[in-house]
């Protein structure tokens, strides 16, 4: 390749972005709502016209099937050091026995990506925050590594990274000293891709987890949640997840 | 006898400044290519002078956007900074090594980066070749993980 | 792009402890500064009305962690300032023993007496507070989880908490500070303060450690198992430098109040009978 073709395609990859924006402003904004789905140009800010969620089915999700786990793991290079009680899990399957009844059931576990998190309530810094659109994550350049978060969280969804890293993937940065949680793939969602988690269980064929706009009625989320019922876990304390559940 | 000396001294050190100098080896860093340039008038995302002194701002400015409102524009992001200024030959040097674009200048400017305590320090290209990116030990086995076994919660 | 999350209880702490520091400051101005003395009443009534904020604010921390069963308590705040005030005044006496002891410097049984008998006020106080967290608790079928935990089956913490927070640091320090032997002896009166300090720390760690090793409830009525560790007790036994370095915040306390009586001249240099008491009948009566 020429030096020439070399700078024409670092051109074009530039420009690229560039296009789609103004491709964007030239469409009626309706057109533009059908046509690109929830693409948003790169230059755009997030906002709250759009809330993100989750609904995974437990009655479809395999007891013993771990590729929900697998893909995040993957996807953000989350290692083990051993630790068990230590090494990040931002999605971890869960296995329920009912008590009284000895029914048995899976289901993942990950960040509610709650509307009114605790977790961002307490974080002194602001370094827990939720997103416009209702993505909840860590700033990690100023989180202090207090782990007060990690007390507040009724879902056990955080972890906080103890060890030394280096070659992480460079769309999901991570370091020592800082806590994390599942980020919904936010790299993926404002690229307008689904998340690691859901695109593997679709690709089994298990279509337990489904990822969508809640406040967009169209969605498949939104009117799969309006068909059926669904629950919150900790319902009692009010603080309206985003990821749902049937059959728990 | 102590001039005598002195000027022994003085010649030495003299000489000693001098060597590196008379070498070829200049005392500036040596800073790597960068694999493309954003124009034929333009080498760099903003005129070279004013990356050199400002690229910081840039980047911290981007930071925040990025993070708390989803901008992902690519003129002044840390992931295209180092797509384009660092190889992704697996052997590719480390921002620990002087030979690294960002460490070249800093080891000479004895300004610390933090960046890479969490950002990878090449490219998207390498992070995918490599199979155990993070340092420790690949989770891949985790499927085959024993749950913990549980005393249930034994409170009740 | 930091910036002060006022809602954050923890970060009040941080205003409320160095905004206690400058209050303090303050209050040895106003008593050390002639021309500022009319004002040391005010001052240490700014101080102690500052302590009792703060102290709300340390057991809010607790308090108001809506997720787990053992904290989400609003008489967390009000127990961690009775806590503050017994284990306080436990170090209180304890430190002013010593310092009269190598100073050579008279110190009463007057005074010391009646410091002793309002020790014994706020460890029967503590036990109040104690009882009334647990009994809330007990009353809701919710919590019986985290109740047994802690009473009954939580293994260290269970023991800690019968054994020594309510054993050797409560009933066992009241009885010998009001019984009447002990209850006048020097030795007696410092031992009960030691005692009440180890069941303080006690108390602290079924409150720090137990409340968080106890799993929170997510799925009532299940039994969960995961590669997470959910549905099981957390396991911690702090490490040496964790160990160290609440023994060095102890110490730096220490240190400073020795180095600051030494080179300030706040301690009064007697503090024997007839000047506490100006009623006071050498004549010793019992
Ligand atoms: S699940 Fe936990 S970490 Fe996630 S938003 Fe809610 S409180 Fe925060
Ligand atoms: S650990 Fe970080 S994100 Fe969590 S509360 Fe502390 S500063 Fe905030």
């Amino acid at each position: 390749m020429s030096e020439q073709e070399g700078i024409d395609i670092y051109r074009r990859r530039f420009l690229g972005n560039a296009a789609k924006a103004s491709a964007g402003l030239a469409l009626a904004p309706g057109i533009m709502l059908t046509e690109l789905g929830h693409a948003k140009p790169a230059d755009e800010a997030v906002t709250g016209q759009v809330r993100w969620g989750m609904l995974i089915d437990s009655n479809k999700c395999a007891e013993g099937c771990n590729d929900c786990v697998q893909a995040c793991n993957d996807e953000h290079g989350l290692t083990g050091f051993d630790r068990p009680a230590t090494d990040a899990q931002w999605i971890r399957k869960v296995k329920l026995k009912d008590r009284q009844t000895g029914h048995t059931q899976t289901l993942p576990l990950l960040c509610q990506h709650c509307e009114h998190p605790p977790c961002v309530d307490v974080c002194p810094t602001g370094a827990s925050f939720k997103r416009e659109d209702g993505i909840v994550l860590v700033d990690k350049h100023i989180c202090i590594g207090c782990r007060y978060c990690m007390m507040a969280c009724p879902y056990k969804a955080r972890s906080f990274i103890h060890e030394t890293l280096q070659d992480q993937m460079p769309y999901a940065p991570r370091g020592k000293g800082t806590v994390e949680s599942c980020t919904f793939c936010v790299h993926r969602v404002d690229d307008d891709r689904t998340p690691a988690c859901v695109e593997a269980c679709t690709a089994e064929n298990h279509n337990a987890l489904v990822f969508g706009d809640m406040h967009d009625p169209s969605s498949q989320i939104s009117q799969e949640l309006e068909r059926h019922s669904s629950q919150q876990i900790r319902a009692d304390l009010q603080l309206n997840t985003g990821v749902r559940y049937r059959g728990i | 006898m102590i001039n005598y000396g002195l000027k022994i001294l003085l010649l030495g050190l003299l000489l000693g400044a001098a060597v590196p100098a008379s070498a070829g080896g200049s005392l500036l860093p040596v800073i790597p290519e960068a694999q493309a340039r954003v124009s034929e008038t333009q080498g760099c995302v903003e005129p070279v002078d004013d990356m050199r002194k400002n690229h910081m701002e840039y980047i911290l400015h981007q930071r925040d956007k990025t993070v708390h409102e989803g901008i992902r524009t690519q003129q002044h992001s840390l992931v295209e900074c180092i797509n384009c200024h660092v190889s992704d030959a697996p052997d590719a040097p480390r921002v620990s090594s002087e030979e690294h674009f960002c460490n070249s200048c800093h080891t000479y400017a004895a300004v610390k980066v933090d960046c890479f305590q969490c950002h990878a320090d090449r490219p998207v290209s390498t992070a995918q070749k490599l199979s155990q990116p993070g340092g420790g030990e690949s989770l891949l086995l985790s499927a085959d993980r024993q749950p913990v076994s549980v005393t249930g919660d034994q409170a009740q | 792009m930091t910036y002060y999350n006022f809602k954050s209880i923890f970060a009040w702490n941080i205003i409320l402890y160095i905004g206690f520091m400058g209050v303090v400051a303050v209050y040895l101005w106003m008593m050390m500064e002639r021309k500022m003395n009319r004002f040391t009443r005010a001052a240490g009534m700014g101080a102690f009305i500052w302590r009792l904020i703060l102290t709300t604010g340390t057991g809010s921390i607790f308090g108001f962690l809506v997720a787990r069963q053992g904290y989400d308590a609003a008489i967390m705040a009000p127990m961690f300032i009775v806590m503050s005030f017994s284990f306080g005044l436990a170090i209180f006496i304890l430190v002013l023993m010593a310092l009269y002891k190598w100073s050579d410097r008279p110190l009463g049984d007057a005074i010391l007496f009646r410091l002793k008998n309002l020790l014994g006020v706020f460890v029967a106080a503590v036990m109040y507070f104690v009882l009334a967290y647990h009994l809330t608790n007990l009353y809701g079928t919710e919590n019986h989880g985290v109740e047994r935990f802690i009473l009954l089956d939580g293994g260290v913490y269970t023991q800690l908490f019968w054994i020594v927070q309510l054993g050797i640091g409560s009933l066992l320090p009241l009885l010998l500070l009001y019984s009447p032997g002990p209850g006048t002896n020097r030795a007696w009166i410092g031992f009960s303060c030691l005692l009440v300090i180890i069941g303080g720390l006690a108390q602290m760690y079924v409150i720090i450690i137990g409340g968080q090793a106890y799993p929170m409830e997510m799925f009532p009525g299940k039994e969960v198992t995961s590669t997470f560790f959910d549905g099981v007790v957390a396991d911690y036994t702090p490490s040496l430098p964790e160990f160290v370095l609440g023994l060095g915040g102890v110490a730096l306390a220490l240190a400073a109040t020795v180095v600051g009586t030494r080179v300030l001249r706040f301690l009064p240099a007697s503090l024997a009978d007839e000047q506490v008491d100006p009623h006071h009948t050498p004549a010793k009566a019992g």
